[in-house]
């Protein structure tokens, strides 16, 4: 892990950037290490990667233009590239500045003084001090309980973590705020793959945490290889699901997947007026202009629903200890209250912009929310954590309440949202029925779909047994930004979710809507 | 980036520094500069300027390795972190299917380049993008106008232990403009027009103004049909935008040709034999990265000449295409396809030969109830073996039949398909022109498509995507 004073100091940047008519500069050093320790059909290989640059993002502007993010990145250390590097983010923002119709403004940041602020993520065993054999040796101890699946075709178990250093220095209003942080993840992941008179079965798990290696320690990743392999062998020979509404129970490993594509809808930059990534990923429904001004009231779920943004959750991939436009992460940020929509993941950019759309000052001030994948991206509003509080009820007490319906467990299998997060489609690796309050047999090729706002507002409970589910693959932006993300989730009993099977397109055709 | 001669000689130091470990090293180099701007309706919101790069090593001490990412811009660490691996390479046991390092082929098909134009030194210029967008901003006709205008130019090299030596450098642009309408109730329609190029010259902004407010006036002047009928879902003809095709093809073929999922059983086209019938006599598929409009990939990860590959040949499977590893796994030759690890190789340079028709003769001889997707958004395979597809449509769904324009279909659909059953029942194909990768590329070779516009009879599904 890097230190403070490891990293290159960015006061003569900031400065650079003002002197030459930045009207606000920010600077972000980083410095990543990273190693993934892999077999992949008992081929084994091991990465060992390292990376550092500098970014910095102004706003400028032009002679007759308005006020505009410019952001330039460079990989070098050397003072000329850096140098050029503040010219080019300013070019850039005046280039842009005579193709706005208003100035970019900000929300108030919070100030917290001239001390640095730091953060580092809380572990006990750092990866790094462990040995490339250890790993090794757990990898291959792993991939040999998957090799004994029978039927097998393909398998891979992974180990890797990351680590990365960031120092963040804000210019603005004649201040200067620093910020540097210290985040650990660690992920281990498996697989298997079956085939059988033609059909093929997968399952896989996946688990992560911001931490250290004691959270791979406490997993017990042994036992989730060897249930795998039981598993998808009960795949092999399980009934085909049928396509009709039912009763579901979604694990955290499911539900967590579908908040978070849910929660794409509730990041800022969505709303249809405002359409930031309306050329490629898309809008929300919520974001209507005669839904958005019903902030605060808006039904879009049961009442069992409330879900909060926070970067403070322990083990969340979006856990860390601010956001990238120095937004110092400490409380939980409302969403869904009971049901009610009550809150956006925001940037300080989009707090006057959504005020203006809604009417009435609604929000007053960035939720830090606001994250880049690496020092050579542009910050974005981001999703760092969801948590979806729990309810009271234990898993067994969901399924005794049901009398006909699935249990679906996670990892997802493949995932499809529409274009403004008004409808869904998941499929299953895995599910079983309930008959009467029992858990019954697998079925297989389980996938679900819907409306979104609909689904939500067909919960009828949340249970109480919560996990964490962690997603580091999350993509937004042109180019795309991939950033880790993390969901805080209970089991969820829903009504009426309708049904598909994910192999056969035609089951059901031309059936009415029920 | 560096310079030419600057960055060889890096990578012949970084070398020096395996064998010094005592080990034999393949470094790939790669570096890109991108310069966006992007706009959301009507007003720029991003512009930017990033250049990341990075050398990746492959360490080897008879058959065993290890991987090496190092920053691009540095090898202050480089000493250290080779010495560090090499010596974690006596924990690793052999691996049978570790390739040879590559010899210097005795022809490099890279002179292929001298023939594309150098960028110019104002190639990331942004004033020219701000010219773009200032055309979209005088767009009047009660459409707002979202947008990217991206120009990216990379570098490659590849050098190893055995003397390979190979450098490659390339440039290109797109810009895609989304046009969008708020309508009361608060549907927003969108229309979308993307195009693509090795240089400036091969960009028109006028034609993609000119497209995309042709797709926004339709969506003005048609009526909104009722395609479903108070269904669930309704099995239709369809006529796929290349737009579409590309979002298609790209989800389909990466888990299809992939030479190791085929050969170990997870792809469509496991235990189907070259030549077998797998989609319409009308379809003919290549990967080819010398096919004009392509951005031109030369040699793989690993410096092995890219082949040609025959994917599908008049509606007969070819051949599918293999990293050097999976290769030497399946007793196969590999296609310089490989992207550093196994299971790696899939087609990135995909040409589909067009046909006679233009998008309006599909249109005309659309007798039956025909869908007209423009747009497929956030594709998936839902059942990898059976290439099963599902995406949603966007940017403009219409309904044509009796060869005329019968309306707009508003409510969001899913659409669901076989894959190959779709190709299977291709009936017609427009000119191909050339998309790079779906719009969040960036930072690495895109993967091209060259794409026509598709009529297919009878085999997609669509289903109310709310429902």
């Amino acid at each position: 892990m890097r230190t403070y004073t490891d990293m290159r100091n960015p006061d003569n940047i900031l400065d650079h950037a003002v002197n030459r008519g930045a009207l606000f500069a920010d600077v972000r050093v980083e410095a990543g290490r990273s190693c993934y320790v892999m077999m992949d059909d008992g081929v084994l290989s091991i990465e060992n990667d390292a990376d550092q640059g500098i970014g910095t993002r102004v706003l400028a502007t032009a002679n007759g233009g308005r006020r505009m993010w410019g952001f330039s990145s460079v990989s070098s250390e050397r003072r000329r590239e850096l140098e050029r590097m503040v010219r080019t983010a300013l070019a850039c923002a005046r280039a842009g500045s005579v193709l706005r119709k208003s100035d970019i403004e900000l929300a108030p940041r919070p100030t917290r003084g001239k001390g640095l602020i730091t953060y580092a993520t809380p572990l006990t065993i750092h990866p790094s001090t462990l040995s490339v054999e250890y790993l090794v040796e757990l990898v291959r101890a792993w991939d040999d309980i998957l090799r004994g699946t029978p039927y097998l075709i393909s398998r891979s178990i992974s180990l890797n973590w990351t680590a990365s250093s960031e120092l963040l220095a804000i210019a603005e209003n004649h201040s200067l705020q620093k910020f540097f942080q210290n985040v650990c993840y660690i992920e281990v992941e498996g697989r298997v793959t079956v085939k059988r008179k033609g059909e093929v079965q997968t399952r896989s798990f996946r688990f992560g945490a911001t931490g250290g290696f004691e959270f791979i320690h406490a997993l017990n990743v042994t036992d989730h290889c060897k249930r795998i392999r039981s598993e998808v062998i009960q795949l092999l020979s399980a009934p085909e699901c049928r396509e009709e509404n039912l009763t579901v129970i979604l694990l955290p490993q499911f539900l967590g997947l579908i908040t978070h594509e849910w929660g794409h809808g509730l990041e800022g930059d969505r709303p249809k007026q405002i359409g930031h990534e309306i050329n490629y990923y898309g809008t929300s429904i919520l974001g209507n202009p005669n839904i958005l001004p019903r902030i605060g009231s808006f039904r879009a779920a049961s009442p069992e629903v409330t879900i909060l943004a926070t970067a403070t959750l322990p083990g969340g991939y979006g856990t860390a200890g601010f956001d990238h436009e120095g937004i110092v992460a400490k409380q939980e940020h409302p969403l869904i209250l009971s049901g009610r929509w009550v809150g956006l993941m925001l940037s300080r950019e989009m707090v006057p912009r959504l005020n203006q759309l809604i009417g009435r000052p609604y929000f007053v001030g960035s939720n830090g929310m606001t994250r880049a994948e690496a020092y050579d991206r542009i910050p974005l509003i981001r999703m760092s954590n969801t948590k979806t509080l729990p309810g009271t009820a234990s898993t067994d007490e969901l399924i005794a309440s049901v009398r006909r319906g699935l249990i679906i467990d996670g990892p997802v299998y493949s995932w499809s949202m529409g274009f403004d997060r008004s409808s869904f489609s998941f499929g299953a690796e895995m599910a079983r029925e309930i008959r009467n309050g029992k858990l019954g047999g697998v079925v297989r090729n389980v996938g679900i779909m819907g409306d979104t706002l609909g689904f939500w507002k067909s919960c009828a409970a949340m249970g109480r047994e919560v996990e964490i589910y962690n997603e580091p693959n999350c993509g937004k932006g042109q180019p795309c930004q991939a950033v880790s993300t993390g969901h805080s989730t209970p089991p969820g009993l829903f009504h009426g979710v309708h049904i598909i099977n994910r192999k056969n397109i035609h089951e059901g055709r031309n059936s009415h809507v029920g | 980036m560096w310079a030419k001669e600057e960055l060889l000689a890096k990578m012949a130091r970084i070398i020096d520094l395996a064998h010094e470990a005592g080990t034999k090293c393949e470094v790939l180099f790669m570096a890109t500069k991108e310069n966006n701007i992007r706009s959301a309706l009507g007003e720029a919101h991003q512009a930017f300027d990033i250049e990341p790069m990075q050398f990746c090593l492959r360490l080897r001490r008879g058959n065993r390795y290890i991987n090496v990412n190092l920053p691009g811009s540095s090898l202050r660490e480089a000493r250290r972190l080779i010495q560090q691996n090499a010596a974690a390479l006596e924990y690793l046991e052999p691996t049978e299917y570790l390739p040879g390092l590559v010899s210097q082929p005795q022809r490099l098909p890279e002179v292929i380049y001298e023939l594309q134009e150098s960028p110019s030194q104002d190639f990331h210029d942004p004033e020219w993008k701000v010219r773009a967008f200032q055309k979209f901003q005088k767009i009047n006709s009660g459409w707002e106008t979202s947008g990217r205008f991206y120009t990216i130019t990379t570098q490659t090299a590849v050098m190893n232990s055995l003397g390979l030596a190979r450098y490659h450098t390339t440039s290109y642009c797109g810009i895609s403009l989304t046009a969008s309408k708020l309508r009361r109730g608060g549907q927003q329609r969108t229309a979308y027009a993307y195009q693509c190029g090795l240089s400036p010259q091969e960009l028109d902004v006028g034609s993609v103004i000119a497209e995309v407010l042709e797709r926004a006036a339709r969506l003005d002047e048609l009526p909104v049909v009722d395609f479903l009928r108070g269904k669930l879902s309704r099995e239709s003809d369809a006529i796929l935008s290349p737009y579409a095709v590309r979002t298609l093809i790209q989800e389909v073929l990466r888990l299809t040709f992939t030479g190791h999922l085929v050969e170990n059983g997870e792809s469509f086209l496991s235990g189907k034999r070259s030549g077998c019938r797998i989609a319409n006599r009308r379809l003919t598929m290549t990967d080819d990265w010398k096919f004009p409009g392509v951005v031109r990939v030369p040699f793989d990860f690993e410096g092995r000449t890219r082949q040609r590959v025959p994917l599908i040949e008049q509606g007969h499977f070819g051949r599918p295409t293999f990293d050097s590893m999976a290769a030497k796994m399946a007793k196969r030759r590999s296609t310089g396809h490989s992207g550093g690890e196994l299971g790696s190789g899939r087609p990135e340079c995909v040409v589909i030969d067009g046909g006679a028709y233009t998008h309006d003769s599909l249109v005309a001889q659309s007798d039956q109830p025909t869908v007209v997707v423009s747009g497929l958004h956030y594709p998936t395979l839902t059942y990898e073996k059976k290439a099963v597809f599902s995406a949603d449509t966007n940017h403009g769904t219409f309904l044509v039949e009796g060869g005329k324009w019968r309306g707009i279909i508003e409510t969001p659909l899913r659409v669901r398909m076989k894959a190959f059953d779709a190709f299977k029942r291709i009936d017609g194909l427009t000119g191909a022109v050339p998309l790079f990768d779906d719009e969040d590329d960036g930072m690495e070779f895109p993967a091209t498509y060259i794409v026509p516009s598709m009529r297919i009879r009878s085999a997609i599904s669509f289903l109310h995507s709310a429902s």
